[in-house]
């Protein structure tokens, strides 16, 4: 559990939209393997551009550490993340990461069991389709594996996700507000369905949230955001980086 | 293999805008297809009738002149270009009247000439006739109610001593030609029936087909007279028988020469003079005139001519020799056998030392490239020395074919003159580009003549502006083509963007993303030239069914080669893949993740 997987020091992302400049400042954050990490903040925090950095989609302005440390041929590797190519950094995606969006991020072109499949087939990992009928079954979609994403509810979509976000078996699991579109009960469902499936396999999960009761009880370690609104033109959030039980122990 | 698959799904999964997309681009495609196809039909089916169409590529002489046989055999070696020419008679001596017996239906109508190589008979489909037959207009044919296979009698007239004579010939109809060749009514024939008809008109006999009439009978022409006298003649003398007699030089000749001329060795006491010509024979005018100018002083004078070579055939031997002229009068000046008596007619006097058999034989003459054969007696005589002789009148008459052609006629027996030359011609060029120089080579010999040079310019001009209306018309259709066709698929690929970002995010590297819409890109595009293609193989079908009666069976009014498909199949995949990149770059643009939040 200490073998960390992301690093961050002194990450910092300006993005600037319409004149007017956020920058998001990560002074420390280190994922750990099989850790859930809980991102939580209210919209427009920089939840979504930490993410992002961390799918190895964002390139950050200045930074002082920021790796991912994968199982390599000799080992773990440890990969500078600003450094990679665009490809490079595709590679690792496509065979490291998975991911869940707020809203499946299905393809519609594909049914439900050719969507759990694409990563596999990306990643080429081999997968035998009893693999995806267990997966399935576990997050109850056994019935729904024939059909197209537009026909499946929006807990369902959310579950397919997740089986596609996990069938290539990565190290990290990137998930973005997976239940802002369900409703409570299913988004607990879900979250727990994550966090199992997850541990289960020893992935790294970093889940996205506004909604900081969902994830109080299952994260390991929280992510956090101070928001200052220096100027009408500029923004600068600082993340807080701490461990969840600590965080639940002083507010109890 | 899997992005293929994918794009495939993709396309399939938004099947009704796929079929939109197919149908959007086979329908900026289709149209140009059958543009360029009647381009390329039309034009092509105009160009090839113009070049292939004998009568564009006519010429025929404007003013009627006599054109030599000589002129004939040479032309298609002295002017370039012409691909057939046959001699036409004069156009008045070409009406008769055509009788089709068993309709009992009469037709005025004129003979033109054929021979092997026709054009107009071949490239039209029908056959050269051959001997005793002969090919009608599809007007003459109509107008005799004849048709293949059908004997035409043909009746010729003419006014000889206020007596009118008519002259029937029959012919069997070989084959019809086509409207669209000749509107005229005439019958083609071969030369020989031509020639009668106008020798019958000229009121020569012609045996062939038994019309009666004067034969033009050829005439004995020398090239000089040996000359005896009991005394030798002063020079005075001698400059009398060359002038004004036709005659141009005079020789007097000594020891065994004078043998040799004759071929008999002349008694001693004679004097021996050759007068010849300088160039061209004379005839018996001038051997008159040179009597005349001896009169009184015993002189004999024996007509002379170059010795021709012949060939003597009896039944069992052949033998060549010379042939000298040779009169009774030689026997007063040399000893020539008695049997010179008889040498009168087809007789040839032959040397014992031949060895050949007296009586019948062929003899075979030929000068220059003109050969005569005609039936011969032999008579076995005499020493004579290397040479044959006949009489005066034979061996001055075959002298003729030095200048003229000749043949010998079996049913008068007799030689009579060839046709010297015609008064026209029709001539061919081998392609239309050819029609302007041979016009011009003809023009340069003195002969005005008639092509279709006009239309021929017509036309090209035609399909000069044709063309560029058509290439602008095009240009417009390409290019508005070109702007849908990218239209079209980039907006196919934007609104694919999410998809196409979602893929980046699964891991899908730079070149795979592009490969996704370009895959796309070009199942579309390939639909719809499919598309396309069926759609103008179906125009092109009914436009070609619809013209068919017009076409012959190797033009189409609407056609394309495989290298136009060829042409537009790459083209219109290389504008699929350029645009379906552009795009695809273009909306990979963004953050991935940013991209899909942005909706």
């Amino acid at each position: 559990m200490n073998q960390p997987v992301y690093r961050l020091r002194d990450v910092e992302k300006i993005r600037t939209k319409g004149g007017v400049s956020f920058t998001l400042r990560v002074p420390e954050l280190t994922v750990f393997k099989g850790a859930f990490v809980s991102v939580v903040g209210p919209s427009g925090c920089g939840k979504s551009t930490l993410l992002d950095l961390l799918a190895l989609v964002l390139d950050p302005n200045s930074w002082t550490c920021f790796t991912i440390s994968l199982a390599g041929i000799q080992g773990t590797e440890e990969h500078d993340i600003p450094r990679l190519s665009e490809n490079e950094a595709a590679r690792i995606r496509r065979n490291n990461i998975g991911y869940v969006l707020q809203n499946g991020g299905l393809l519609p072109f594909l049914n439900v069991f050719e969507n759990i499949l694409i990563t596999a087939e990306l990643s080429g990992r081999r997968v035998r389709s009893q693999e995806v009928h267990t997966l399935a079954g576990t997050l109850g979609l056994s019935d729904q594996l024939s059909k197209k994403p537009q026909y499946l509810s929006g807990g369902q979509r959310q579950r397919v996700a997740v089986a596609r976000a996990l069938i290539h078996r990565p190290a990290i699991i990137l998930a973005d507000e997976p239940t802002a579109a369900v409703d409570y009960p299913t988004a607990l469902d879900i979250r727990d369905e994550l966090k199992h499936l997850a541990h289960g396999m020893g992935a790294a999960v970093v889940m996205v949230t506004h909604d900081q009761s969902l994830v109080r009880e299952i994260a390991d370690w929280e992510v956090r955001f101070d928001v200052v609104r220096e100027s009408r033109h500029l923004t600068v959030a600082t993340t807080r980086f701490s461990k969840a039980d600590a965080l639940a122990a002083t507010s109890a | 293999m899997l992005i293929l698959r994918l794009a495939f799904k993709d396309l399939r999964h938004d099947w009704l805008l796929s079929i939109c997309l197919v149908l959007a681009i086979s329908s900026i495609i289709a149209p140009l297809l059958i543009l360029f196809g009647l381009k390329f039909g039309t034009i092509e089916t105009l160009r090839s009738r113009l070049i292939e169409d004998p009568k564009n590529r006519e010429i025929r002489p404007i003013v009627t002149r006599s054109y030599p046989r000589e002129w004939f055999e040479n032309l298609e070696e002295s002017i370039p270009g012409v691909s057939f020419i046959v001699p036409m008679t004069r156009q008045i001596s070409t009406t008769l009247t055509a009788i089709n017996t068993s309709a009992g239906v009469r037709e005025q109508l004129s003979l033109m000439a054929t021979a092997d190589g026709d054009p107009l008979l071949l490239e039209n489909g029908v056959a050269v006739p051959e001997d005793g037959e002969c090919v009608l207009t599809e007007v003459a044919a109509r107008g005799l109610e004849a048709s293949v296979g059908e004997i035409i009698t043909f009746e010729t007239r003419r006014i000889i001593q206020g007596r009118s004579e008519s002259g029937m010939l029959t012919l069997r109809v070989a084959g019809i030609l086509e409207e669209r060749a000749s509107s005229l009514k005439t019958a083609f024939v071969s030369l020989d029936v031509v020639e009668a008809v106008e020798d019958f008109k000229d009121g020569r006999a012609v045996p062939t087909y038994g019309w009666s009439g004067e034969l033009p009978v050829a005439y004995p022409v020398f090239d000089g007279t040996l000359v005896y006298t009991p005394e030798p003649l002063t020079r005075l003398e001698e400059v009398m028988l060359i002038n004004n007699t036709g005659f141009g030089r005079v020789d007097k000749i000594e020891g065994p020469l004078a043998g040799q001329l004759l071929g008999y060795t002349p008694h001693p006491e004679w004097s021996v003079y050759q007068v010849t010509v300088l160039s061209r024979a004379v005839t018996d005018e001038s051997l008159q005139a040179v009597r005349n100018r001896l009169r009184g002083k015993g002189a004999v004078v024996i007509p002379w001519i170059e010795p021709l070579p012949v060939t003597l055939t009896t039944a069992t031997k052949t033998f060549s020799a010379h042939l000298a002229a040779l009169t009774d009068a030689a026997t007063l000046v040399a000893p020539v056998p008695p049997a010179i008596a008889s040498l009168e007619g087809q007789v040839i006097l032959v040397p014992e030392s031949a060895g050949l058999e007296p009586g019948e034989a062929s003899l075979l003459l030929a000068v220059g490239d003109r050969t005569l054969t005609l039936p011969v007696t032999l008579i076995i005589n005499g020493q004579g020395e290397g040479l044959v002789h006949g009489s005066a009148s034979l061996a001055g008459t075959l002298n003729l074919l030095r200048y003229r052609d000749l043949r010998y006629d079996t049913q008068s027996a007799s030689l009579l003159l060839s046709r010297q030359g015609y008064a026209g011609f029709r001539l061919y060029a081998t392609t239309i580009d050819e029609v302007a120089a041979v016009q011009e080579q003809l023009e340069a010999e003195g002969i005005t003549v008639h092509t279709a040079r006009e239309r021929i310019g017509e036309v090209r001009r035609l399909d000069t502006y044709m063309s560029l209306i058509f290439w602008l018309i095009a240009a417009v259709g390409v290019v508005g083509g070109i702007s849908a066709l990218t239209a079209s698929l980039y907006a196919s690929v934007e609104r694919k963007k999410k998809e196409l970002n979602m893929l980046r995010l699964l891991g899908l590297l730079k070149r795979e993303i592009i490969q996704f819409p370009v895959y796309q890109g070009l199942l579309l595009s390939g639909g719809g030239l499919l598309l396309a293609g069926g759609v103008f193989l179906l125009v092109a079908g009914v436009i070609n069914h619809l013209f068919r009666e017009h076409l012959r069976a190797t033009e189409s009014l609407c056609t394309l080669s495989g290298f136009h498909f060829a042409v537009l199949v790459v083209g219109v995949f290389a504008l699929s893949t350029l645009a379906a990149t552009f795009a695809a770059l273009r909306v990979t643009r963004l953050d991935p993740a940013e991209a899909l939040r942005d909706e």
